[in-house]
């Protein structure tokens, strides 16, 4: 079994190579910021029914 | 070479037989020679086919006369809508090579009504990865200053359009690539209902928030575009089942009795427009009021709470797209496009199902506001286009999207041009209504129009 990692791209199955971790750690925090917004703003116990889209029913 | 006519005064003048569809072709073929080199709007011309086209249109329409307000009009489609014996590549290494083997739906919807494809437009790689200059054809270019970007994605129909090469062509709108173009290139474009119009035959970017729709100098040929292109195709999982509405003939109905709320708050608190983009609301709100609508101030949440759950769902669904390629050619995509859905690899099931329930939510909230108003009013993008080599590959992880709310709700919205800002390059406003009330957005942005004023073409 692979050492685990903390690595959350090497995690997903997507190892990245030294310039693209470079390049991509101010927009992974980005996007770490934008998910944590989603998180905190989702709250809890919503009901299963998570979106309807404005279409009518198919025949 | 004459000056650019509408779709609805080209249509006018081939029903009473004093504009040949042959002319009006070869005059934009005309333009695609002369200004091609600058502004790289197209990645496959079909010239001979459209000439062909143009020529039987022609005897045709002479016989019977025309099948419609598009009979004969040259249009053209972002290179992720397939249409058959041309390459759609998406701008993208990933699919060069790819051949289209028949029409998409609002290929053949427009094909049917008489309108003319002049070929394959420019499109950000995969609808979304922009601008780069590392993808098998170069970012297209603004006409009323080349130095600029077009935004994005759909940049090549907007490049295309402004410039007079055809008279409306295809986008596809996911976070806003249909009214960005719009917005920075001076055209009307609207994001229908979702729903309304088919994305069969269209490359998907993220399957839940993807809208066809038209871009177009006038809000007029929008909803005559628009008017051909929608209606049901079981295809699409995401298209309704429902009647066509008549998005054309109420059109000159005028605003009289309607309720628009300005979402001040978007455009000048949660991020700050420019001042132009701000005085052109500001008179369009002024406007609106003198036609006999009520204008006032709504609240909605914040844009920030839309584009979190939207960036959520549009990075998860995008990176569900591509998993594959991701893992088998990574090398293939641009530099921008390859980082973005590396960061989607990033998304867990538990963000998509609580941008889920936030999305819903806002719906609702957005739904209730919209009891007491028909429309709601804001800006469309931040200011003028920037410079084309100044665009930050990150922004739209920085600073909250004016046009995704309407892709979360699927409610409709339309960008139509203010005027020019201290730049000399366009401004515009967004409206956006009720689901299903598309019509009611065309009828308010046509109003609009009509009051601006016409606008001069950009003379690239």
């Amino acid at each position: 079994m692979p050492a685990p990692t903390d690595d959350p791209f090497t995690r997903a199955g997507f190892p990245l190579t030294e310039a693209e971790r470079a390049r991509l750690a101010e927009p992974a925090a980005l996007l770490e910021a934008l998910l944590a917004r989603v998180r905190d703003g989702a709250g809890q116990g919503e009901p299963a029914v998570i979106f309807v889209p404005p279409a009518a029913p198919r025949p | 070479m004459s000056a650019v006519p509408t779709i609805a005064e080209a249509a006018r003048a081939i029903a009473a037989r004093s504009l040949s569809p042959v002319e009006l072709m070869r005059d934009c073929i005309g333009r695609v020679e002369r200004l091609e080199p600058t502004l790289h709007a197209f990645v496959a011309l079909d010239g001979e086919r459209a000439m062909e086209a143009a020529r039987n249109a022609e005897a045709r329409i002479m016989r019977d006369g025309p099948r419609g307000p598009l009979d004969g009009i040259p249009v053209a489609h972002k290179d992720i809508v397939d249409v058959a014996g041309l390459p759609t590549t998406a701008c993208s290494h990933i699919l060069v090579g790819n051949v289209a083997t028949r029409d998409a739906a609002v290929v053949r919807r427009w094909a049917e009504a008489g309108a003319i494809s002049l070929g394959k437009l420019t499109t950000h790689e995969f609808a979304w990865g922009g601008p780069s200059f590392d993808l098998p054809t170069p970012p297209a270019r603004n006409p009323w200053n080349p130095e600029h970007f077009t935004a994005g994605s759909s940049s090549g129909t907007g490049a295309a359009v402004a410039s007079g090469m055809i008279l409306g062509g295809t986008g596809s709108d996911t976070g806003g690539s249909i009214r960005g173009p719009a917005a920075l290139c001076g055209l009307a474009g609207i994001k229908p209902t979702y729903g309304l119009v088919p994305r069969t035959g269209v490359v998907p970017l993220a399957w839940s928030m993807d809208h066809v729709g038209p871009l177009a100098w006038t809000v007029e040929d929008c909803a005559l575009l628009l008017q051909a292109a929608a209606g049901h195709d079981p295809e699409d999982p995401g298209s309704a089942a429902r009647p066509v509405p008549d998005l054309v003939s109420g059109l000159g109905g005028g605003v009289k009795g309607l309720r628009i709320g300005v979402v001040r708050h978007f455009h000048e608190t949660d991020v700050q427009v420019s001042p132009a983009t701000r005085r052109g609301i500001d008179e369009a709100a002024r406007l609106f009021g003198e036609l006999g609508a009520s204008v006032r101030d709504v609240t909605l949440p914040p844009l920030a709470e839309f584009w979190a759950p939207g960036m959520t769902l549009l990075l998860g669904e995008a990176f569900a797209v591509h998993a594959h390629w991701v893992r088998t050619q990574r090398e293939k995509y641009g530099e921008i496009l390859r980082e973005r859905l590396l960061l989607g690899a990033l998304i867990s099931g538990e963000h998509i199902i609580a941008a889920q329930r936030m999305r819903r939510r806002l719906a609702e909230a957005v739904g209730t506001v919209m009891r007491d108003v028909d429309l709601l009013l804001t800006a469309a993008a931040m200011g003028e286009a920037p410079r084309i080599d100044a665009v930050d590959r990150w922004i739209g992880f920085k600073t909250p999207s004016l046009t995704i709310p309407f892709n979360l709700t699927g409610q409709p919205a339309l960008t139509v041009c203010s005027g020019l800002g201290e730049g000399g390059l366009p401004v515009a406003i967004q409206l956006a209504g009720r689901p299903w009330e598309d019509t009611t957005v065309l009828r308010a942005g046509h109003a609009y129009e009509q009051v601006r004023g016409a606008l001069k073409r950009p003379a690239p």
